[in-house]
């Protein structure tokens, strides 16, 4: 299986720092120096593993049940053994949205490791070369129409789905981000919240991916003035931080 | 299904909602915390309480909460205007607040880990208002509901919790801690003892942690409490195989015909 969340695999650390979701959406207000090792991509401590286990096992067989063109078929979820009986009514629950959700709409999921056009690009991270950064993590499910229209369908387990302007949402920007090279500037957006059975879709518009290319760069300019002065500040991302040791707030 | 093998965070992560939630039910805590699955059914509202709280750090934040035409501003400028509840329970915070104070903050974050003895675990919390004042570290815990549980604040284990986050930075400047509880609701006329912790208070709270941690770590089964009075109210009593109050889920389900489809 491929990496979903969690650790990327040994084979794709690169030399570029690193930057996610989590550190556009909070640079301005994440430790500076968890922000400073996790953008340098340093070895890290061990993490729990539980909690994208039904997510990962849904993108996934939503990637199998679309390798061929068409829509989802229900046979091709089933909630894996190592599942708990709730994470199951979980998945019970969302694969049945995804299927009734995406009937309206045939694809094919596509590979993106696999495609030499686009050798910035793969499933956990794209190449940013102008800012000289990876962008980092898992973005939904990459999928071509029968018309050879590319687009993202970004999978949530509640949350719902964004109201106004989709492009509020740092999520849908990251994902804009990461596959439009790939995807083109007119990529089809679509976001679906599998718990409470709500979809939304949108075209891109080419003219904004300039203004999203600017946030970008603001946003790594906010990295790298955190990065360059990694005070620590403890709290309650403590608790989820991987650099624990050697950090002068825990001694 | 069985769970498989869950991998635990090689520094588990503590405060004080997951160790309640362990002390209650192994199910749940594993369900909520180590799987991160949303709850399939409604909880209490923590509504009016999160409003309270952020009123209250608004206030002191940009002012005094004795300056009535301040606090008025201030619940206006977000939407609660008029006499109604809120205004009530800052009035009354207010008659608790220190007036001379060297310090203060509000929603004030903080972490503390634990290496040795093994297991390691880092706690987390948050203490809704701090003031320095009289050679004390005065931490407050506000209360919007009922009456208290107990007549003494140390019998609250978030209170513990707190006494033990702070503990450490309270004795490098010299002074004294306390934790106490407001208790801001009309029909609430007594605030419990607050704890002042000791050096064995702290001991035995650090050793109560480390005692949930090695629990936690030693766990293979995580089963769940099957009691209807605990049931009945965790979040996630409808999907739970060993509920003792069933329910239905209130996630909603697709139209019929694909539910037909699919369980075909």
């Amino acid at each position: 299986m491929r990496p979903v969340h969690g650790d990327p695999p040994d084979d794709e650390q690169e030399e570029l720092p690193k930057v996610t979701v989590a550190h556009l959406r909070r640079a301005a207000t994440l430790c500076a120096r968890r922000l400073a090792l996790e953008h340098d991509d340093r070895r890290s401590m061990r993490r729990g593993t539980g909690r994208f286990r039904v997510q990962n096992q849904l993108l996934e067989d939503a990637r199998l049940t679309h390798v061929d063109l068409g829509v989802p078929d229900a046979g091709h979820f089933r909630p894996g053994d190592d599942l708990t009986a709730e994470e199951g009514r979980l998945y019970d629950t969302a694969s049945r949205w995804y299927v009734a959700l995406y009937q309206d709409h045939p694809v094919r999921s596509v590979d993106l490791a696999a495609d030499a056009t686009v050798e910035a690009i793969d499933d956990w991270a794209t190449r940013v070369d102008a800012l000289k950064v990876r962008l980092v993590g898992r973005c939904g499910l990459a999928v071509e129409s029968a018309d050879g229209r590319r687009g993202v369908r970004l999978l949530r387990l509640g949350r719902g789905v964004p109201a106004g302007d989709m492009l509020d949402d740092v999520e849908v920007r990251f994902a804009v981000l990461r596959l439009s090279g790939w995807a083109g500037a007119d990529m089809h957006l679509s976001i679906a919240d599998l718990v409470h059975g709500a979809r939304r879709d949108e075209s891109m518009e080419p003219e904004r991916v300039p203004g999203l290319q600017h946030w970008l760069s603001e946003r790594v300019d906010v990295v790298r003035a955190r990065v360059a002065d990694p005070d620590v500040s403890p709290g309650i991302d403590c608790g989820s931080c991987s650099f624990v040791p050697g950090c002068p707030a825990h001694k | 299904m069985t769970g498989g093998d869950i991998r635990l965070s090689e520094i588990l992560p503590l405060h004080a909602t997951a160790i309640a939630e362990w002390r209650r039910c192994r199910r749940e805590y594993r369900t909520d915390q180590l799987l991160g699955v949303p709850a399939s059914d409604e909880g209490p509202s923590a509504d009016f309480g999160v409003a309270v709280h952020a009123m209250l750090r608004q206030v002191h934040e940009t002012g005094s909460c004795r300056d009535a035409h301040h606090v008025r501003d201030v619940l206006t400028a977000h939407g609660f205007d008029g006499p109604g509840p809120l205004l009530g329970y800052i009035e009354r915070h207010a008659r608790r607040c220190p007036v001379e104070v060297s310090w203060s903050a509000h929603e004030l974050d903080l972490a503390r880990f634990h290496r040795r003895p093994a297991p390691m675990f880092m706690v987390t919390g948050r203490i809704d208002a701090l003031w320095i004042h009289d050679g004390i570290v005065d931490a407050r815990d506000y209360k919007t509901g009922g009456p208290p549980a107990s007549d003494e604040v140390r019998d609250d284990l978030r209170a513990r919790l707190q006494a033990w986050l702070l503990a450490e930075r309270a004795a490098r400047r010299g002074l004294r801690l306390r934790v106490r509880y407001e208790y801001l609701s009309a029909e609430v006329d007594d605030d419990p003892q607050p704890f002042e912790p000791d050096t064995d208070d702290l001991v035995a709270v650090e050793d109560e942690l480390r005692s949930v941690a090695a629990e936690i770590w030693s766990e293979g089964e995580f089963a769940g409490v099957a009691e209807r009075e605990v049931c009945a109210w965790c979040r996630y009593r409808s999907i739970c195989p060993q509920s003792a109050a069933p329910a239905v889920p209130s996630w909603p389900l697709p139209p019929d015909d694909v539910r037909e489809a699919v369980d075909d």
